[in-house]
């Protein structure tokens, strides 16, 4: 057996996952074959150096968090129900509200609490690579190219100053979180594609959240700041 | 198995997963995404794997696949890409170092890295997290064959690149 025929197997020998028939002839051609035993070895070798890179990577707290919700069977919808179920909440949400008496259940309450919390929590010291520090509109829509599914934007708005954005999701869907200095305290606008709200605010948690519609977007700002003036800052955000 | 045996055993595989889906992704946000939605895909349908062993695989399987729809998906937004690829210029081989035995992690990462997307797959599933074919196959959705070929291939075009002796050493044929 000369070595145009063994060496497509030499890789297969190395790993051992000839049959043993096929791994007696390697062997047999071995004994006779001093380049081909340099070639084995030097496949072995390589496979060694490889073998010793890295192979595992700890995720950051929040993933650990969120794959340890999904364990539970009643948080283990599949996508196509949660984007079910994000269409019609959007669709219906408007007319429900309209007809809510008073004191019933409130779905953009709800909404509204977990936006609080992200703002509150929004920054995960493990996960500071997943965003960007920057005052500069375009260098913050630049790091959100490719990763949304919208046209990523960074507003600005009256007496206030862009910090930085990360990227998140939203009951699921990927969504820009921006961070907004003004008068000394936090602002931040959540964006995404969901149709969520119409022109409504909320207080939950401390905070007041107020939603609106601009184009593809939905603008979701969250602050300690008055309703109205949310809603003002709202009117007045330069999208581009 | 139960759910929770399941659950249990597929989590010990998190760290694993998170290396595989950054090497595939190169972001730690899109790797996040793949994990997280590997997960999601496992505990939706886990009673679809067949046995404890085969875990491992078929949670790589799953990550793999999430990958390729996602690359298929921004395929069909070019406005969403940051960088053109037809600017994006391959970086120089690494210059081989004097001894292999002393090869360290960055220069081999910078071979890797010009290995074509499926060798490098195929070499880091079998060299990497300890593979064998017919699971790299499973992984991938290929042949065993086409399996056997790539990684074959790669570890060719690493050691051209990585040691000067393998170049004149693969270029070398006895006569029938």
């Amino acid at each position: 057996m000369n070595c145009s025929l063994v060496e497509p197997d030499l890789c297969a020998f190395v790993d051992e996952e000839l049959t043993p028939p096929q791994r007696r002839s390697v062997a047999a051609h071995l004994r006779d074959c001093a380049a081909c035993r340099a070639r084995i070895e030097s496949l072995r070798s390589l496979k060694s150096v490889v073998a010793r890179l890295s192979s595992q990577e700890p995720p950051t707290r929040l993933l650990q968090s969120r794959v340890e919700r999904l364990r539970s069977p009643d948080l283990a919808w599949t996508r196509l129900e949660r984007s079910t179920l994000a269409t019609v909440l959007g669709v219906a949400i408007a007319l429900f509200l309209s007809l809510l008496p008073p004191g019933r259940p409130d779905p953009l309450g709800s909404v509204a609490a977990d936006l609080v919390t992200h703002h509150v929590q929004d920054t995960d010291p493990d996960d500071a690579a997943a965003g960007v520090a920057s005052g500069d509109a375009r260098e913050v829509v630049r790091f959100f190219l490719g990763r949304t599914l919208f046209e990523p934007i960074a507003p600005s708005f009256p007496g206030t100053t862009l910090v930085g954005g990360r990227l998140l999701r939203i009951h699921g869907h990927r969504a820009q979180l921006l961070s907004y200095r003004r008068e000394g305290q936090v602002l931040s606008l959540f964006v995404t594609d969901e149709p969520v709200g119409g022109v409504q605010c909320r207080f939950a948690r401390g905070d007041n959240v107020c939603f609106r519609h601009r184009g593809e977007h939905t603008l979701m700002i969250v602050g300690a700041f008055p309703q109205e003036e949310l809603q003002r800052l709202l009117d007045e955000a330069a999208l581009r | 198995m139960t759910r929770d045996e399941f659950s249990t055993l597929a989590l010990t595989y998190m760290d694993q997963l998170m290396s595989y889906a950054r090497r595939l992704t190169g972001t730690p946000w899109d790797a996040d995404d793949i994990v997280q939605g590997t997960y999601e895909k496992a505990f939706q349908s886990w009673e679809a794997l067949r046995d404890a062993a085969s875990c491992r695989a078929w949670l790589f399987r799953i990550a793999h696949n999430l990958h390729v729809d996602r690359i298929r998906s921004n395929a069909a937004r070019p406005e969403l890409h940051l960088v053109d690829p037809s600017t994006d210029e391959p970086l120089d081989p690494p210059p081989p170092p004097k001894s292999f035995d002393r090869l360290d992690a960055l220069a081999l990462e910078g071979a890797l890295d010009h290995l074509a997307e499926d060798q490098r797959e195929v070499i880091l599933l079998s060299d990497l997290w300890g593979f064998r074919y017919d699971e790299i196959a499973s992984v991938l959705s290929i042949p065993i064959g086409t399996v056997r070929s790539r990684i074959s291939r790669a570890r060719s075009r690493l050691l051209s690149l990585l040691t000067p002796e393998a170049r004149s050493l693969s270029g070398r044929r006895r006569p029938a």
